[in-house]
């Protein structure tokens, strides 16, 4: 079920019959949402300036969405899911929230159960590390975030961050993206530019238990004139596939891939995801630069220790590091 | 020995190129390195004696520079290796600041560690007394942050 934010908001269904990308006539939509013509009209005008969706006005034909939308569907995502996935499953999606992970740190406080996961058409204030802004169009990225509570303490869970980009990074390899790699902790880039991100946050006590919340965003499809906000080189599915992704088909597989990569983590650590990490590096033997707070250590990069930390080859020595983000550095000639 | 002495020994080894430095003053000595070998985040890493060896009968007052012993239940220390941050993000209001009166459930504080961030609470109610941390600084297991009364 989705859930609206106003009883009254008609956006909502509009935008549902607008998302098969065909015209519809002012009078007929009118009719379907039992408001007036002119309603109909303010809220085509609601609809482009609240969620940025394009939409062409014809005198004759009507009204209709630049590109065709697959909305999140629950059923349609509970068909998708894989057999072990689906048994009792809190899964809630919103037309738009504020953001994924911030909602569900809020359920988490009131007693939200292990597995409950959360999606967004559109995110109000999506958010990167560090306060970054993560960009969030209506209805064609995914936006979705899973709570865990784990028995472990903090210090036990670091790596956890890598093993969920190696989660991410298997489906993403299983909808056809070939050599999909993972820069140090998680970034998820397809050559060198950004396909995803993952923002895990942690609330608990020092010796354990703790909660946790992974956010996961999918650039699906991103207009320009979303990608002209995004500070770095990103890509996304459909240009890479060269076709439309099942937003839906996407989701269930990543709930799948999530759920099985938080339980194996509790059970076997990261020992079980080390090799699969390495499948998915390709920047052995770089040139990066280390960046932390000011401090910026140059070196190469010589993959990662046991417990998920950064080798970094520095003055001639290897210094693990647990904090921090690097850069690939350009090999001179 | 005094703390603003070892403060810019620490500034003048980050300006150079120098990895580590050693220093004996009477009974005191210091070592400050730049690379830890073990796993952490580098940090420069100052050691010194718990106390002067064979506490000599007739040492120098050198008490000036303990600490007040703190209790145990004042303090909020690091769950984890990481990076401390006082705010949500760069440029917006610190969570909390010194004087300010907190209680049960406030967050403190943003541990980060391989881009997972720990939101640290208060677990009890009282007034920050000291930030001990500074912002965009590594922080070691167990490391206390912050002063809580």
């Amino acid at each position: 079920m989705i859930k609206y934010c106003k009883t009254k908001n008609r956006i909502a269904p509009l935008i549902r019959l607008l998302a098969d990308g065909q015209y519809h006539s002012g009078t007929v939509l009118a009719q379907s949402l039992g408001m007036s013509r002119a309603g109909v009209w303010k809220a085509v005008q609601g609809i482009r300036s609240k969620f940025g969706l394009e939409i062409h006005s014809h005198k004759r034909w009507g009204y209709q969405l630049s590109q065709p939308l697959e909305l999140l569907d629950e059923e349609k995502i509970h068909r998708a899911l894989p057999a072990e996935a689906k048994q009792p499953l809190k899964l809630e999606l919103f037309q738009e929230l504020d953001s994924t992970n911030a909602y569900l740190l809020q359920q988490e406080k009131i007693g939200a159960p292990k597995g409950s996961i959360c999606l967004a058409e559109y995110q109000r204030s999506g958010r990167g590390r560090r306060g970054r802004h993560w960009v969030s169009p209506f209805g064609s990225n995914l936006y979705l975030s899973l709570l865990w509570r784990y028995a472990l303490a903090p210090q036990e869970l670091g790596a956890l961050s890598l093993a969920v980009g190696v989660g991410v990074a298997q489906v993403l390899e299983s909808f056809g993206v070939q050599a999909i790699a993972l820069k140090w902790p998680n970034d998820l880039l397809w050559q060198g530019r950004k396909l995803g991100g993952i923002l895990i946050e942690m609330v608990g006590e020092a010796q354990g238990p703790c909660s946790v919340v992974v956010g996961v965003g999918i650039n699906t499809r991103l207009s320009p004139e979303a990608a002209a906000r995004i500070e770095q080189p990103w890509t996304d599915l459909e240009s890479i596939l060269g076709t439309a992704c099942s937003r839906n088909a996407l989701a269930a597989a990543l709930i799948g891939e999530l759920l099985k990569t938080m339980e194996c983590y509790e059970k076997q650590g990261f020992s079980a995801f080390l090799s699969a990490w390495h499948r998915y590096d390709p920047y052995l033997g770089a040139p990066v630069a280390l960046h932390q707070g000011i401090r910026v250590f140059q070196g190469i990069y010589r993959g990662i220790t046991e417990t998920g930390a950064l080798r970094l080859e520095h003055n001639g020595k290897i210094q693990t590091f647990q904090g921090g983000e690097i850069s690939l550095r350009t090999r001179s000639p | 020995m005094d703390i603003r002495k070892i403060k810019k020994l620490i500034e003048l080894l980050e300006r150079s190129d120098i990895a580590e430095i050693e220093i004996r003053e009477g009974e005191e000595s210091l070592r400050i390195s730049r690379y830890s070998t073990v796993t952490g985040p580098a940090v420069p890493q100052v050691s010194t004696p718990a106390t002067p060896q064979a506490a000599a009968p007739d040492a120098p007052e050198i008490q000036e520079e303990t600490p007040e012993k703190i209790p145990e239940e004042n303090l909020v220390r690091s769950p984890m290796v990481g990076t401390f941050y006082r705010a949500p993000s760069p440029g917006s209001r610190p969570f909390v600041e010194e004087g300010q009166t907190v209680k049960p459930g406030d967050i403190l504080c943003i541990i980060e560690a391989m881009k997972i961030l720990n939101q640290i609470e208060s677990e009890r109610s009282g007034i920050v007394r000291q930030i001990l941390v500074e912002n965009g600084q590594p922080v070691e297991y167990n490391q206390p942050l912050f002063v809580i009364e």
